[in-house]
């Protein structure tokens, strides 16, 4: 799945759904952007894979923004090992931010549409006045 | 696309094919799909089993509607304010706490009843009567989608009992992913193992009174770790807490 560019949807009705993108098609690229950035306002949580540890498990960042001109996606530090990474570059008097750039092209991506929390008993009570 | 490629397509068609004929509501399912406008798709509302959706999904309010008439909202009396509503471990129940006669101390008086929730049992009825919701497709896409997220011994685990566990690189919390039941949350602290919660959440909605999710089973599945994994403060901000001894648990 993760050889092929584009962004795994989870969907009610079919599952696993895969939005291709064909990176040299103006009009596919336009197409694909348009629909990122509509899933990031609806609250869609878009998760990329930045790396793997050293026992080959993801490493995750959620996506905050999307560059359509680009094609990247802009992620925040989700480590431990790059807060730290970035507090030693900050001592060090350089200016960094937590925000950094992904290319679409190679970096697996899926998206999870907003939750409705769980469940949660539905108990009501009014107490009649005294 | 190639002769194999063609070929591996179709094999693949046959057999959701013949997965969808052991499947009453597939023909249904299609046509939501067909139907739906938002990437998320359309939830299956089921007759006799509320449905909770986000807010935000298109038409919330219209589908979970279609099979549970919104009631007229009971009016709270004048001067009576509700203070709490929490789960008694000793009591085993939610108590309800209100307060009236305005500010304690200042004449005011608390008010409290025990309720009684679901038990397990009755979830578990619900959540099999929930069932006609999922189709067999779409949980063999999410198993094969969730094999691609975990390494393969994990997988045959979750095969096997409907679990598999991952310890978080940030916090360090060992959580416990089940089929259709709250992720646990374990603390390993010490060498004592402790449960800190049973997380509950579900993408765009679930079916009321059972552990049941708008998404098959193991998208569900998908969807906490995922969530775990990119934003594991949100994990927790997101989930219902359901204390150990509760029957939203499911323990």
């Amino acid at each position: 799945m993760y050889g092929q560019v584009g962004l795994s949807v989870l969907s009610v009705n079919e599952g696993d759904k895969l939005l291709r993108v064909d990176p040299d098609d103006p009009k596919s690229r336009e197409r694909f952007a348009k629909t990122v950035i509509d899933l990031l306002r609806k609250g869609y949580l878009i998760s990329v894979v930045t790396g793997h540890d050293d026992q080959g498990r993801e490493i995750r960042a959620k996506v905050t923004q999307f560059d359509p001109e680009a094609l990247e996606y802009l992620v925040e530090n989700t480590t431990p090992e790059e807060d730290e990474d970035l507090q030693q570059r900050m001592k060090g008097g350089e200016r960094a931010g937590r925000r950094r750039r992904l290319p679409l092209v190679g970096t697996p991506a899926d998206a999870v549409p907003p939750t409705a929390g769980g469940c949660a008993p539905e108990l009501l009570w009014i107490p009649e006045r005294s | 696309m190639d002769s194999r490629a063609f070929l591996e397509r179709l094999e693949r068609e046959i057999f959701f094919h013949s997965l969808d004929e052991l499947d009453n509501a597939a023909d249904l399912r299609n046509l939501l799909a067909e139907c739906a406008d938002d990437l998320g798709g359309i939830p299956l509302p089921i007759p006799g089993i509320g449905l909770d959706l986000h807010p935000a999904f298109p038409r919330a309010r219209e589908l979970a509607d279609i099979f549970d008439k919104p009631r007229e909202p009971t009016p709270t009396p004048v001067g009576l304010f509700r203070r709490n509503i929490f789960w008694s471990s000793r009591r085993q129940g939610y108590v309800h706490i209100w307060s009236e006669g305005g500010e304690l101390g200042k004449g005011g008086a608390l008010m409290w009843k025990l309720l009684k929730g679901p038990t397990r049992l009755e979830m578990d009825a619900q959540t099999m009567r929930a069932s006609v919701a999922w189709g067999a497709r779409q949980e063999w896409k999410a198993y094969e989608k969730l094999s691609t997220h975990i390494d393969l011994d994990r997988f045959k685990r979750y095969a096997m009992c409907g679990m598999f566990e991952e310890t978080s690189r940030r916090s360090g919390v060992r959580y416990r992913f089940r089929r259709l039941k709250p992720t646990i949350a374990i603390s390993d602290r010490n060498g004592q193992e402790r449960i800190l919660a049973c997380l509950c959440l579900h993408p765009i909605g679930y079916y009321k009174g059972s552990f049941g999710g708008a998404m098959v089973p193991t998208d569900d599945v998908i969807a906490h770790l995922l969530i775990m994994r990119t934003d594991e403060a949100g994990f927790w901000r997101d989930a219902n807490h359901h204390s150990p001894d509760s029957a939203a648990a499911g323990l």
